[in-house]
């Protein structure tokens, strides 16, 4: 069953960092009505910014599953798009050529001329998406969250 | 707005100021009995005699102030601590709902390292959601609660006693509602004894707006 998601964190008064997963139902609770409740408990939205969506990339891999799609948001440069494409589909069949996917998307990122809106990976043979506000919907999202998107979200914030 | 108009009204009485100072020490000169004209060129016409003193005066004192204001700016140390968006440094930014848009925190010190304030403290409202790699940086706070990031500058700069050196901080933000809204951030300093004598300070913010549905 797909569930929907949106990560959060709060840094305490003594700097002591909290990163949570809040699980809601988008055809019962508006987006910005789950902000708010997790804003009265004293949790922040977490923006998952592009050098972060490299790093669940490269996880997803060292985890044995796979990337599906990388979507850009409008002003990115049509080349790299095509590029992104290419690469990804040499990765399904060597992911030691993430290296490449890298490489490139760190330049584009230096020059300020893509962001990663979302992402598309596998997680136990099932579809996850990671978008850019920090919601993330597919299966089994939970298990997703703690052994991935946690880990590389402690390791920027 | 208002700040600039502030600033630009401070300059132009900085100005005044200056002249009339000149002013008086050449008018002090010129009705003592030394006389450059007579003395140096013995001109003898009082007319003459007056223009080319006030001339003279003039153009000493305003080389006195100049080299004793090079002498007292070389000496002050200067703290920078800019908020701008994109390349172009913009002082303001557009936000639509649920956009994420990058702006930089930019720290400058050029001085004496014990003249650095304690800290600055970049305090957002609860409309927004400001958000730092922290990176395990000890010098930077988060503190949810206040809505608040603490940068602490004597962690942050290196132990030279003379520094010349710029921080660049990224932070995202995002809008946690999605109601027309804007707020001017700026960063605040914090310390013990402010002494603009010493340490000059010049302080931008940015304005954020949030289009609204």
């Amino acid at each position: 069953m797909e569930e929907h998601g949106k990560v959060f964190r709060n840094y305490s008064e003594d700097g002591k960092l909290q990163i949570e997963l809040e699980k809601y139902n988008p055809d019962q609770e508006l987006y910005h009505d789950v902000i708010s409740r997790m804003n009265a408990k004293g949790f922040k939205q977490i923006i998952i910014h592009s050098e972060m969506m490299l790093s669940i990339l490269e996880n997803v891999l060292l985890a044995k599953e796979y990337i599906l799609v990388v979507n850009f948001n409008d002003s990115t440069d049509e080349s790299i798009i095509l590029e992104t494409r290419s690469i990804l589909k040499k990765i399904r069949e060597n992911p030691l050529d993430f290296v490449k996917l890298k490489d490139l998307l760190k330049w584009a990122l230096d020059n300020n001329s893509i962001d990663i809106f979302s992402i598309e990976v596998s997680n136990q043979k099932k579809h996850i998406a990671v978008q850019s506000n920090g919601i993330i919907i597919g299966t089994n999202i939970d298990d997703f969250f703690q052994n991935i998107i946690k880990k590389v979200l402690a390791g920027f914030l | 707005m208002m700040e600039e108009k502030k600033k630009e009204i401070f300059k132009e009485l900085k100005s005044y100021g200056r002249n009339l100072m000149v002013l008086l020490i050449v008018s002090i000169l010129t009705t003592n009995k030394i006389s450059i004209a007579n003395s140096l060129f013995k001109v003898t016409d009082s007319r003459i005699v007056w223009f080319i003193d006030v001339g003279v005066y003039t153009a000493i004192i305003l080389g006195i102030i100049s080299l004793i204001e090079y002498y007292y700016y070389s000496k002050k140390t200067l703290i920078e601590v800019l908020m701008y968006f994109g390349e172009d440094k913009l002082k303001s930014v557009k936000l639509k709902d649920e956009e994420i848009k990058r702006i930089y925190l930019e720290i400058s010190v050029s001085g004496k390292r014990k003249k650095i304030p304690d800290s600055i403290v970049v305090s957002y409202p609860n409309w927004l959601v400001f958000q730092i790699d922290k990176q395990q940086k000890s010098y930077i706070q988060a503190d949810d609660s206040k809505n608040r990031y603490v940068f602490n500058m004597k962690e942050m700069f290196s132990e030279q006693k003379h520094l010349l050196e710029s921080f660049k901080i990224a932070i995202d933000v995002i809008a946690n509602d999605s109601e027309k809204n804007s707020s001017e951030i700026k960063p605040e300093i914090i310390t013990k004894d402010r002494n603009f004598l010493i340490t000059s300070y010049k302080i931008e913010g940015i304005k954020i707006e949030l289009r609204g549905n």
